[in-house]
């Protein structure tokens, strides 16, 4: 299909116009509809287009890696398939949507070269074997088959840039109006000759109507179809969200956990650490089974240091020790995991930093991989001081928690001794689970942490820190329930530091002891070990992938960014396909054959000086007739008792200069330049000898 | 196993059938239009990321128009089409269809599209190519209409003469007047080409969509094998003695049997002259002679090989025609041999038969894959007698063609075996029975079989 005119011009400013690129836009319109004023034409041939479609798969690929760092889509699409969690999955796919829509974006700029190509080259299609390997192979194949007569790049060159501008997303009329009048002027030159003109625009005009009513209602079943999605959403939402205000846990299901090998993050303990410390993320005050909350969650906002990158938290602290971890953040904001008591955060480029009275640390505007180091060491922390929600027992579970209590006699004790009355009852009388069966012998209406204290006697960590929480709120101790990782696995592949993965998600209490808050966790150490910490078989295989992602997000935050080595790998394969294709073309007239001396018509042998024997033997009546071989005309002249001699020998170098790939030496190509004239010299005199002998009889 | 082959076979038959009618029914903008529903559907499918949705209701609102404008198309045309008898696989076939426009008003913008008969297997012929491939009933349905399409081996390709049918323009028809529209088609490979009938076409408003107006006209046209040029062909041999001489033949032999006498034709020797009848008739008059020593040579054609072989096949026919387009049979005959149902010898040359009819016969030669190939070489052995020549054009170079080569030497036949071999195959072959001549055997393969035949 040929494009008609104007159409190619005024969607690439239709583009530009959209995805606020005018300024490149403006130029390529006026380059690609100038060239209907432009009588010269490159002669490109089907390599010359070869190597014109290979620099735009080389710009489709820089494209595509451009656009997915610089918006973390592999990331994206990575931690898409490594987790469980709907909200980082939908997170993930928000992310790696938009890389892909950055991509769309910029695909006009991909085939620029190829439109261009076209539109300055003397072939109005161009062979489908450039763009396919496959039609290549089959035409290997069956080199007889029929050849299709090629394709015009003009419409789907169109059709690319309005896929650009409609991902370009610039709300407002202005796309609607655009693309109408841009379809209309396609389908003009292929309306049906059959219809009067006034019909035909007004079905256009229908077809608008249609559209645009169309688009509209589409919009509004969105905004149905979400508020529908919201509300389901809100009943079916489990998340173990890092930022989120309340964690659910899976108190009160049955059946095995399902945790994700996925790593989450990597850590590596400063000098002088031996054993990393549990890294929080967030604490609760509120319990409604199965849900932790936080009340009153209000953030306040940290101020940077002299530099933009380090974050005071504990003004006045001293801290001692220091932990680099290593994390992807998302874009937005997202919540850190930090060791206990940090009062300083280094090299954390974000615009801002806030936290709350429960140690929460949240970040906005992040690079997404960050490495930052926490500076920690006991003493002080950012948790707020206690208030009466850190003593709430709930209603439900009073019965359960205040007979164990009872049965510890945890009133008596000092609040020392009751950490240790607690932690003594959990090490002595329960086990770890991660697959919990249904107790039958419970009877109904008792709440599933009851079931754990009075009956089973095994859980995971959120059984055992919400029964400690509500335990030591009982017995009068202030206490939270916290969320975070616990650091024990090694990082293996880069024999240093550890490495921190979704299923190390841990948690334990908070207790006020001392005029302080203190990490005091009652799960049975064994689940650090053994068979909890099984991951599945192809562990390893993603393992390796995370680590090659892991390491190339380092390289790219520490050496200022991938860009200027992408533009110049572009750049050098424009360069090199550019000279190639330079070397050995020239410019053309439109319209006139290729009829000027080259080397493609010299080495024809069009330059032999045979065709001059045969000339001079024309002008003396020996034509050759047409359709007559030189080697039949020879034989002829021989019968007519003409003197050939010498002919026969100079005919088998001229039809090898004339045919034989191979051609000539220069030794053979002097011997039948030197050999013609010598006959031709002969023939003249003998010529001039027979005019004299016939004048003097006269 | 059978049950998944005729699954398959009807998945087949409905994408296959779904494309054909995608094809006909869209013009190319139609189907971009389509293609581009389908990109913005994708795309738009979440309405605040991207503006495609409006693409797409504008294009979903662009086809429903152009489907509607489409219904209801009425008209009365007469329609003549005018087939050359025979066509020949490879160059195109031209021809004129008339068209009168039968109703009291003008008709314009009308299309013309022709309607071939089904190249489609049976599904008895399908599922015993899918057998014989040895080919695994698979689901991916796409993968494997693709391969129905372009796989040398698939049974779709072999019985699809013409590939493409476009529509062609019909000029403005005043009412009840008649135009004339040439028509131009590709035939790949050779057969009988069958014509169902002749579509006209409307398009609506858009141009994108089509609709259709079916008139049957049931015809034939016969597709001759390709031809390969040749240098000419001088075969070896001498005249041989025919028992019973050949019926029908036009012009005298050497034999010294007096037959008749016949007005004298130009080019008759001069010794033939009957002086006395020219004497009494005052016209002159030749003796004529029982035509019964010929030089008489045997194109010889293999037909047995398996379907999958069925490229191989097609070459050799091609190979058959060339060398009996070039073999002269003014001064003698030619007898080509072959299996099909039975054994036949077909005899051309010296008035007997054209050489048309030799590459009409060469056009409905089919595949032989049940009998054995001592069918044939005994067929041939028994005409031996009478032969000065033989060219045999084999699908293979096995134990009984190599047998069957060395009985025709034994007889003294001079031979020229000409072998079809698979792409980079036709280096090794062992000449056997030809070692002391190896100039007689030709290997030639299947891609190359024009640049191999050109060495001749």
């Amino acid at each position: 299909m040929n494009a008609p005119p104007l159409l190619v011009g005024l969607a690439v400013l239709f583009w530009g116009w959209q995805a606020d690129l005018l300024a490149f836009a403006a130029p390529l319109a006026a380059l690609l509809e100038g060239a209907r004023l432009v009588k010269a034409r490159w002669d490109f041939s089907d390599a010359d287009y070869g190597r014109i479609w290979t620099l735009c798969v080389v710009l489709f690929a820089g494209v595509a890696v451009y656009a997915f760092t610089s918006n973390d889509g592999a990331g994206a699409v990575g931690s898409f398939f490594n987790t469980n969690n709907p909200a980082v999955r939908n997170n993930a796919m928000t992310q790696g949507t938009r890389a892909v829509l950055v991509f769309i974006r910029w695909l006009p700029f991909v085939f620029v070269p190829m439109i261009v190509a076209q539109a300055y080259g003397r072939r109005e299609r161009i062979d489908l074997a450039v763009f396919s390997g496959l039609v290549r192979r089959l035409r290997r194949l069956r080199p007889s088959a029929e050849r299709s007569p090629g394709v015009n790049v003009a419409m789907p060159f169109f059709s690319i840039c309005l896929t650009g501008a409609a991902a370009a997303n610039s709300r407002g009329p202005g796309f609607f109006i655009g693309l109408s009048v841009l379809l209309c002027w396609a389908l003009w030159p292929r309306r049906s000759k059959r219809y009067p003109v006034p019909v035909w625009l007004g079905l256009a005009a229908v077809v608008i109507a249609m559209g645009f009513f169309a688009a509209r209602g589409m919009l509004q079943l969105h905004r149905v179809v979400e508020m529908l999605q919201a509300e389901w959403m809100a009943g079916m939402f489990n998340a173990r969200g890092r930022e989120g205000s309340e964690s659910v846990t899976s108190i009160g299901k049955h059946g095995r956990l399902n945790l994700s090998g996925r790593v989450v993050m990597r850590v590596d303990p400063g000098p002088g650490v031996h054993e990393p410390p549990l890294l929080r993320t967030s604490s609760f005050d509120v319990f409604r089974s199965p849900v932790w909350s936080a009340n009153r969650r209000t953030f306040a906002e940290v101020l940077g240091g002299t530099e933009v990158t380090t974050w005071t938290l504990l003004p006045g602290k001293a801290p001692g020790n220091e932990l680099t971890v290593h994390v992807s953040l998302a874009k937005s904001s997202d919540a850190l995991s930090l060791p206990p008591g940090t009062g300083e955060l280094r090299n954390l480029p974000v615009a801002e930093v806030r936290t709350n009275r429960f140690g929460s640390v949240i970040v906005v505007e992040t690079p997404g991989f960050v490495s930052y180091v926490a500076r920690y060491g006991p003493g002080a922390t950012l948790d707020g001081p206690t208030n009466e929600s850190d003593l709430v027992v709930p209603p439900a579970e009073r019965m359960a928690i205040g007979g164990i209590a009872e049965e510890l006699n945890l009133a008596s004790f000092t609040p020392a001794e009751k950490l240790k009355a607690v932690a003594q009852f959990f090490a002595r009388h329960f086990s770890y689970t991660q697959n919990l069966e249904t107790d039958r012998s419970a009877p109904a209406g008792e709440t599933p942490l009851a079931t754990f204290l009075m009956r089973q006697r095994a859980g995971h960590c959120e059984y055992f820190a919400t029964a400690t929480v509500l335990l030591l709120r009982q017995a009068g101790v202030p206490a939270r329930y916290a969320t975070g990782y616990s650091v024990d696995e090694k990082d293996r592949g880069r024999g240093k530091g550890y490495v921190v993965r979704e299923r190390h998600g841990h948690a334990w209490c908070l207790a006020y002891v001392g005029d302080r808050w203190v990490d005091f966790d009652t799960t049975p150490g064994i689940w650090r070990a053994g068979e909890y910490q099984r991951g599945s078989s192809w562990e390893p295989v993603r393992d390796w992938l995370s680590r090659m992602w892991f390491e190339f997000s380092r390289w790219r935050t520490q050496q200022s960014g991938i860009r200027p080595y992408l533009i110049g790998m572009v750049a050098v394969s424009a360069a090199i396909i550019i000279i190639r294709l330079v070397q050995k073309r020239q410019w053309r007239r439109a319209g006139t054959t290729a009829e000027t001396p080259g080397r493609a018509t010299m080495r024809l042998g069009e330059d032999s000086e045979f065709f001059e024997i045969e000339r001079r033997l024309g002008t003396l009546g020996h034509v050759r007739d047409p359709g007559e071989t030189h080697i039949a005309w020879l034989a002829r002249l021989e019968s007519a008792e003409l003197d050939t001699r010498g002919l026969c020998e100079l005919h088998a170098l001229h039809s090898r200069y004339r045919f034989d790939p191979a051609g000539l030496d220069t030794a053979e190509r002097a011997q039948l330049r030197s050999r013609a004239a010598a006959w031709l010299s002969t023939q003249s005199a003998t010529s001039k000898s027979g005019t004299s002998e016939t004048t003097a009889r006269a | 196993m059978l049950l998944l082959h005729k699954l398959f076979y009807r998945s087949y038959r409905f994408a296959t059938g779904v494309e054909h009618w995608f094809r006909r029914r869209f013009t190319t903008a139609g189907i971009a239009v389509a293609a581009g529903l389908l990109v913005s559907m994708i795309l738009g499918s979440d309405v605040t990321q991207t503006m495609a949705f409006q693409v797409f209701t504008l294009l979903a609102a662009l086809l429903l128009v152009a489907l509607l404008a489409s219904l209801r198309f009425r008209g009365r045309f007469e329609i003549e089409r005018s087939l050359p008898r025979l066509g020949t696989a490879g160059v195109p076939l031209r021809y004129r269809i008339s068209i009168r426009n039968r109703t009291d008003r003008p008709q314009a913008g009308l299309e013309l599209i022709e309607e071939l008969a089904d190249p489609r297997p049976t599904q008895a012929e399908f599922i015993a190519a899918e057998i014989a491939t040895r080919n695994p009933p698979r689901a991916d349905l796409l993968v494997r209409t693709r391969w129905l399409t372009i796989s040398k081996r698939s049974p779709a390709r072999t019985r699809r003469i013409v590939d493409k049918v476009s529509a062609c323009a019909i000029p403005p028809l005043r009412a009840g007047s008649a135009a004339g529209v040439m028509v131009e088609m590709l035939p790949l490979r050779r057969g009988v080409l069958r014509f169902h009938g002749v579509v006209v076409a409307r398009c609506d408003p858009f141009g994108l969509f089509r609709s259709f107006l079916r008139v049957r006209l049931p015809q034939t046209v016969l597709i001759l094998p390709t031809r390969y040029p040749l240098p000419p062909q001088v075969l070896p041999g001498a005249r041989r003695y025919q028992p019973g001489g050949v019926a029908l033949a036009g012009s005298v032999g050497r034999s010294e049997e007096f037959m008749s006498l016949r007005d004298y034709r130009h080019g008759d020797p001069v010794r033939h002259i009957h002086w006395r009848s020219w004497a009494k008739t005052g016209r002159a008059i030749v003796k004529e002679f029982q035509d019964e020593f010929f030089v008489r040579h045997a194109l010889v054609l293999d037909t047995f090989t398996d379907p999958t072989r069925a490229d191989n096949f097609e070459e050799a026919v091609s190979v058959a025609a060339s060398f009996a387009c070039t073999v002269l049979t003014q001064e003698s005959l030619l007898d080509l041999m072959f299996v099909g149902v039975q054994a036949y010898c077909f005899t051309v040359g010296r008035g007997v038969a054209h050489l048309d009819q030799m590459l009409e016969i060469l056009a409905a030669v089919q595949l032989c894959p049940e009998a054995k190939f001592e069918m044939l070489s005994q067929k041939v052995l028994d005409h031996a007698a009478s032969l000065s020549g033989c060219i045999c054009v084999l699908l293979a170079w096995d134990e009984p063609r190599r047998k069957f080569v060395e009985q025709l030497r034994a007889l003294g036949l001079p031979l020229r075996v000409v072998v079809i071999t698979d792409a980079g195959e036709a280096g090794q072959l062992d000449p056997g029975p030809l070692r002391d001549e190896p100039e007689s055997l030709l290997a030639l393969e299947t891609s190359r079989v024009a640049e191999g035949l050109a060495r001749l």
